[in-house]
């Protein structure tokens, strides 16, 4: 059996996986795999996603996992948190569960400032769907219901979340945004969203700006420079609350 | 049973010549272009002026799952747009025999990519076919052509078959869905054009056959690559071809190669005398296709 | 066992302590607002007791089925458009037959209605959310009820893995009346104990519980479903739960629940003092419901009179369960209004 580079949390009898060919969202869940792995969570984390294409992640780990509803992933991490406080509790979710329809719960778990990790994959579309304008949709970026582009004057300017949260967080919330397309920086990222869970800190939230080449159009070079060129300047990487 | 479809089923027993009433169904990855074919030879039968319905079949996903076209044409309108067994099915890769076999008659012209599926995985459906066409697409795409026009040859082949049809509305139909991409590259209208009758050659050559089935032997496909310090490492059965190994690697030592992954994709390949073995292609590959291990 | 002067969302507040519940996630709404209220109070003073006031009615079932998931005898409650959207979470919980406890008193709808009173949740609890009304549904007809029914529900949910739902209605929420409170092992009751679905305390290292709700082959769906059908049928004969009052001889049988059934009662013991003949048969599960006997009862009586505070959610139920029957229907419908024993009586010393 040739030893493969999968990681060792990612559930080898569900491979190849159900993503597309060159999805950072994936990417995105094999650094998390990673992270998992060095942190040695496996066996005291609880794995949730939403619906969209993190639904294909249902199975990506051998991690004891719920799928919910759609921008439900939060609630019901939160509600599973408040009865096992132990466990490590992370929530799955897109542009869609996360800022449009389960943008209340993400609010609200961030003035509640609970104590689970989520992370949101921002792929500037709904892409599952065939790709319709979310609401981090960039201004004249052409979707499935935005065929002239995303125009201001309609639709208003895309969404900053993590910004938009760090307005609510509670002083020890860990918030940042990165790229799955920065490997070392990405996994850094969420090793200390995860580790403040696990240090009875607040509320974390990492949004990971993502590839989506299928719905863009694009190919591999194409969908890199999309995320450098023209998402990267709208939604500035980093570190936006560090947690005192 | 419901009326129409006792109806339905009547009638397409057995005649393909007399009656007029087909049923195709054509099975493939997602991604080689099922879907655009089979609306093709939809849109083809309305415009000799029959009716027909055509229905797609997939699950969530976007890209990877086994992609099914259900298109029936008939003189009168189509109440119901899926069958339980075709009068024609295409087959495109080694996946879509697995769903085949729900579908077959006696009857059932089995066109098949015998380049592109292997031996062992026609075992099971070897004794439900009856009659068959031999139709080495993924082989000529390769070796005269591009794998883009994979789904071109086969429709050629398949239309062959459809005498509902005319040849020239195909013709018509997937030059007209390729509009935009001929503007911006003038050769891919001839590219089309050649393959579309290739198949249709290829159709004619074979002719429909009756003895047993055969496919291809299991592609023998290099996964490892040494120098002394360094081993690389790809995965054919988690390889989706995108290629962001190759954008990404430093020293430009990857390339597409013909070897193909398990959706019948390109893979990379490796030129071990650049590689420095930095792992940026296995650090960037969403599939955990490539391992790469240094001394 | 004691008396305790309550009122009926007081008694489930104690009804559900008393089997052991643990958790509560919950959105105010009128007519249950106090138990939100009066649970948030009791964990206060018992630290292994959760709580969570959530942002809408969505994120309270959810956190609910965290709560589930995580092993806890969890709860929460609504009304009205708050039913409404509960039926988001109910769908996942039916799909995936999660244990999820709801109590619900019932008020005027649609949409806003009033605040008051109605039994027009019937077709909401039962059969809302997009699939096939696997839910077991109990409705309770008077504060006893409320406080027997929150010790059945946790039982029933966690013994038969199904979401359980129990209808009540804005009056009884608010009626205070004397009832026996007791603990369930005076009357023998055994208490059904929780488990996780996730990082449950058996757990080995290497196994691992990946659980979703989502197909990709209609086959996998349709098999799963015929699988809870089967699994739902076989556990209603030991579910079913009613009271057949007065229908031996009955010559006109009332049908009705909750309330309405209570209200019927008097109608029947009244009527039967002036010499006529009448019964009552009041489903106690409406789902699963208890065709035979109401069957039984429809091929001996001349006549029904089916009465509800609604245009025939109970009806519908009823006419559906008494397929092949040919026996006369009446009925006395009053969406969103209260139906005394007097409208009733009435009703029967017309018709003939």
């Amino acid at each position: 059996m040739i030893e493969t580079s999968l990681p060792k949390s990612w559930k080898e009898e569900s491979k190849p996986h159900k993503f597309c060919p060159g999805c950072g969202q994936s990417l995105a869940l094999k650094i998390l795999g990673e992270a998992i792995d060095e942190m040695g969570l496996q066996e005291k984390m609880v794995y949730a996603c939403d619906i969209g294409c993190s639904l294909l992640s249902w199975d990506m780990f051998d991690v004891d996992t719920i799928q919910t509803h759609h921008g439900r992933v939060i609630p019901t991490m939160v509600g599973f948190k408040l009865a096992n406080p132990n466990a490590i509790t992370v929530a799955f979710l897109g542009d869609g569960g996360g800022y449009a329809i389960g943008a209340q719960h993400l609010v609200n778990a961030a003035m509640r400032n609970d104590k689970i990790t989520a992370i949101l994959v921002n792929n500037a579309n709904y892409a599952m769907t065939g790709g319709q304008m979310a609401p981090t949709t960039l201004v004249n970026q052409k979707t499935d219901t935005t065929p002239n582009g995303r125009e201001v004057s309609k639709f208003g300017n895309p969404i900053h979340g993590p910004e938009m949260i760090a307005q609510i967080a509670a002083e020890d919330a860990y918030i940042a945004r990165t790229t799955s397309n920065d490997f070392d920086v990405c996994k850094n990222i969420i090793k200390k969203a995860l580790q403040n869970q696990i240090d009875g800190k607040g509320f974390s939230f990492v949004e990971i700006l993502s590839m989506c080449p299928v719905n863009w159009k694009m190919n591999a070079q194409e969908s890199m420079d999309f995320i450098k060129n023209d998402m990267v300047p709208i939604f500035p990487l980093g570190e936006i609350k560090k947690s005192n | 049973m419901t009326w129409y479809q006792f109806f339905l089923s009547g009638k397409s027993k057995n005649q393909i010549k007399k009656d007029k009433m087909i049923k195709i169904l054509l099975i493939g990855e997602g991604g080689q272009g099922v879907q655009t074919i089979a609306k093709v030879i939809a849109q083809a039968a309305q415009k000799a002026s029959k009716m027909s319905a055509y229905i797609p079949s997939f699950g969530v996903e976007q890209r990877g799952g086994v992609s099914l076209a259900f298109i029936q044409i008939d003189d009168q309108a189509i109440p119901y747009p899926r069958f339980d067994k075709a009068d024609i099915i295409v087959s495109f890769c080694n996946r879509a025999i697995e769903k085949a076999k729900d579908y077959i008659t006696n009857e059932t012209i089995f066109i098949y990519d015998d380049s592109a599926i292997e031996d062992e995985y026609l075992t099971e459906i070897k004794p439900l076919v009856k009659k068959s066409v031999k139709i080495p697409a993924q082989k000529i795409a390769q070796e005269k052509y591009t794998m883009r026009v994979l789904n071109t040859i086969l429709l050629g082949a398949t239309a062959n078959f459809v005498e509902q049809i005319k040849f020239e509305d195909i013709e018509t139909l997937i030059l007209e869905g390729l509009k935009d991409k001929i503007a911006k590259d003038p050769k891919i209208k001839e590219l089309n054009i050649n393959a579309l009758n290739e198949g249709r050659k290829l159709a004619q050559e074979s002719g429909i056959k009756t003895d047993e089935i055969s496919g291809a032997a299991k592609a023998e496909i290099q996964q490892e690559f040494k120098t002394d310090k360094i081993t690389w490492k790809r995965f054919p059965n988690y390889c989706k071809g995108c290629s962001l190994c190759i954008v990404r690697c430093p020293v430009k030592a990857l390339s597409l190669s013909k070897d193909l992954g398990f959706l019948g994709n390109p893979m990379p390949i490796v030129d071990m005398e650049k590689c420095i073995g930095c792992k940026m292609c296995q650090k960037t590959c969403p599939d955990a296709a490539i391992k790469v291990d240094k001394k | 066992m004691k008396k305790e002067f309550l009122t009926g969302n007081e008694a489930i507040v104690k009804g559900v302590l008393a089997v052991g519940a643990e958790m509560m996630a919950g959105y105010p709404i009128t007519p249950t607002t106090e138990i939100i209220h009066y649970w948030s109070e009791e964990q206060t003073k018992n630290e292994n007791l959760k709580f969570l006031q959530t942002e809408d009615e969505m994120a309270a079932g959810f956190a609910t089925l965290g709560g589930v998931l995580a092993g806890k005898k969890a709860f929460t409650a609504t009304a009205g458009p708050g039913n409404v959207l509960m039926q988001d979470p109910l769908s996942m919980a039916e799909n995936m037959r999660l244990p999820i406890v709801l109590f619900v008193n019932q008020r005027g709808g649609p949409s806003t209605g009033t605040v008051i009173y109605s039994q027009q949740e019937l077709n909401l609890s039962i059969y809302g959310g997009n699939g096939e009304g696997l839910r077991i549904v109990y409705s309770s007809s008077n504060v006893q009820e409320m406080f027997d029914n929150a010790i059945k529900a946790f039982n029933t949910a966690w013994k038969y893995r199904f979401p359980t739902i129990v209808l009540s209605d804005g009056y009884s929420a608010k009626t205070l009346v004397e009832i026996e409170t007791y603990e369930p092992k005076e009357k023998n009751i055994e208490i059904i104990p929780s488990n996780a679905y996730l990082l449950n305390k058996n757990k080995k290292i290497g196994q691992y519980v990946n659980l979703r709700n989502t197909y990709n082959l209609e086959e996998e769906l349709h098999t799963l479903l015929e699988s809870h059908q089967k699994e739902f049928n076989r556990i209603s004969a030991e579910l079913i739960e009613f009271e057949s009052y007065k229908t031996d001889d009955a010559e006109i049988v009332i049908f009705a629940h909750g309330i309405v059934g209570a209200s019927s009662k008097i109608a029947v013991d009244a009527l039967r003092k002036n010499g006529k003949k009448v019964g009552l048969f009041r489903p106690i599960t409406l789902n699963p419901f208890p065709k035979n006997e109401a069957k039984e009862i429809a091929s001996k009586a001349k006549k029904i009179l089916v009465t509800e505070s609604s245009m025939g959610q109970f009806e519908r139920l009823v006419k559906n369960n008494l397929y092949g029957q040919t026996i006369e229907i009446e009925t006395l419908l009053k969406p969103a209004m209260g139906i005394s024993p007097e409208e009733i009586i009435k009703k029967l010393q017309i018709s003939n």
